[in-house]
């Protein structure tokens, strides 16, 4: 179920990604590392987007990947980098 | 036109927005001398029956107990709380698995925390989803059952590692389930080294001393925060200044033996000696932090919350600073952050940055006279 909020949190930092570069067409890789112990599950939360996004067409090749960080003490959800197709003149 | 992939680095936390509110209520829980207490475990597993054995304890003691009531749906539990004549405010996710802060802070606006010495929050019955979401609270307990099995710490070891304290409820049924407790301290010790357990039985009230001593001691009367306020920057070079000015004006007050106020400017590496020698429970970093604020704009980060690519504006980058400084000391990190206008060469501080650093001097004197 958090997987929803987590989603959704991710959603708005995208979208402001997408405003912020006009020439970004299309969302390929977005790259978490969540805590090494936390329940989160590369499949579920990819489920979870595709569920949320729809047929959106700047998410239709985007993908989740989660890495587990090091530390079980830090609690973060962290989005470390996207990988997007740009327009290029 | 053709088309390009290019890698954007972006570096944020995706729960931000519950991470600042729970620090909000963190700070509203400190101004107000209240101690809270997030306690979680699965559906079952004990925890209103154990506030129920606890709260009358606390009073006993002159320790004003309060509860947030965390449900997916009803108010069975918060009314069972409510006869013991404390403050109860019960919430209902409406299908949430989990509290989050901005639940608790609306929770909040029900309480008088003036009332409160020790706030329970009982969280949703859940081992997953309440581990992931802060909400403000000086401590996490879980609760685990025999009836639950011994492999619990195993299956959710988010949930137990996060936790400072494990109440491993219903003893009184081990040996009627061959429950193996040796088992479940080692599997608990594998995934969470530094949590403690507490072996008890609300029915019996076998093994409470240990957790109503824990309680006694983290009575906010009880007490006494060690604090440090580290005071960082450089003097030459205009708003970056804002750490040192603040940490001067309140190293003229003698606020408290347990307090002590450094003005580290560049040089925080000269000081990590008296800082750890000080034994502080928590840290206040004062600092010129550009976070994309307004200029002037005072915020108050955890130390997890300062990623990599926020702007500090010496040649050791904080977030690395204060890694190594909670990893030789154990104590809880903050970061006062001042939004900087201009960091120039010989500048003056900027007036919206003078203005920044009175609020956040007043903000700190509060926090800092509540705890002397």
């Amino acid at each position: 179920m958090h997987e929803l909020v987590l989603i959704s949190n991710l959603l708005k930092i995208l979208n402001k990604i997408k405003e912020d570069d006009r020439n970004i067409y299309s969302f390929l890789a977005i790259h978490i590392t969540v805590n090494p112990y936390s329940c989160i599950d590369e499949e579920n939360l990819n489920f979870m987007f595709r569920s949320v996004v729809g047929k959106e067409e700047i998410y239709k090749d985007a993908k989740i990947c989660v890495t587990r960080g090091a530390n079980p003490a830090d609690r973060e959800f962290i989005l470390d980098n996207v990988e997007v197709e740009v327009y290029e003149e | 036109m053709k088309n390009k992939v290019k890698t954007i680095k972006v570096g944020a936390s995706i729960l931000k927005e519950n991470d600042k509110i729970s620090e909000e209520n963190r700070l509203l829980f400190e101004k107000n001398n209240v101690c809270c207490i997030n306690v979680m475990g699965s559906p079952g597993s004990g925890k209103t029956s154990l506030l129920e054995k606890t709260i009358p304890k606390l009073k006993l003691k002159n320790i004003k107990p309060g509860v947030i009531e965390g449900d997916i749906e009803g108010t069975l539990d918060g009314e069972r709380l409510l006869k013991y004549g404390i403050p109860v405010v019960q919430i209902n996710t409406g299908g949430a698995c989990h509290l989050d802060a901005n639940m608790v802070k609306k929770g909040l606006e029900n309480l008088n925390l003036n009332e409160i010495d020790i706030l329970f929050i009982e969280n949703v019955g859940n081992l997953v989803c309440p581990a992931a979401f802060t909400l403000g609270e000086s401590y996490n307990v879980i609760i685990s059952s025999c009836p639950e099995g011994e492999e619990k710490p195993l299956k959710y070891p988010l949930m137990f590692n996060i936790s400072n304290i494990c109440l491993l409820n219903k003893m009184d049924l081990s040996e009627h389930l061959d429950f193996n407790t040796k088992q479940f301290k080692e599997y608990l010790f594998k995934v969470a080294p530094d949590t403690k357990l507490i072996p008890l039985s609300s029915k019996t009230g076998d093994g409470f001393e240990e957790w109503l001593d824990f309680l006694y001691l983290s009575a906010p009367e009880n007490k006494k925060e060690r604090i440090v306020v580290v005071g960082l920057g450089d003097r030459m070079k205009g708003d970056d200044a804002a750490g040192c000015e603040i940490a001067e004006q309140l190293h003229k007050e003698d606020i408290s033996e347990n307090v002590k106020i450094i003005n580290a400017e560049n040089a925080i590496e000269n000081y990590i000696g008296v800082i750890k020698g000080f034994k502080p429970d928590r840290i206040y970093f004062v600092d010129a932090v550009d976070f994309s604020g307004t200029p002037g704009e005072v915020r108050l980060m955890e130390a997890g919350s300062l990623v990599s690519n926020t702007s500090s504006t010496h040649t050791l980058a904080l977030p690395l600073i204060i890694e190594n400084i909670k990893a030789e000391t154990s104590a809880k990190c903050t970061i006062v952050g001042v939004q900087p206008k201009k960091i120039l060469f010989s500048q003056k501080i900027s007036n919206e940055v003078r203005e920044g650093i009175m609020n956040a001097v007043k903000m700190l004197r509060e926090i800092l006279w509540k705890k002397r």
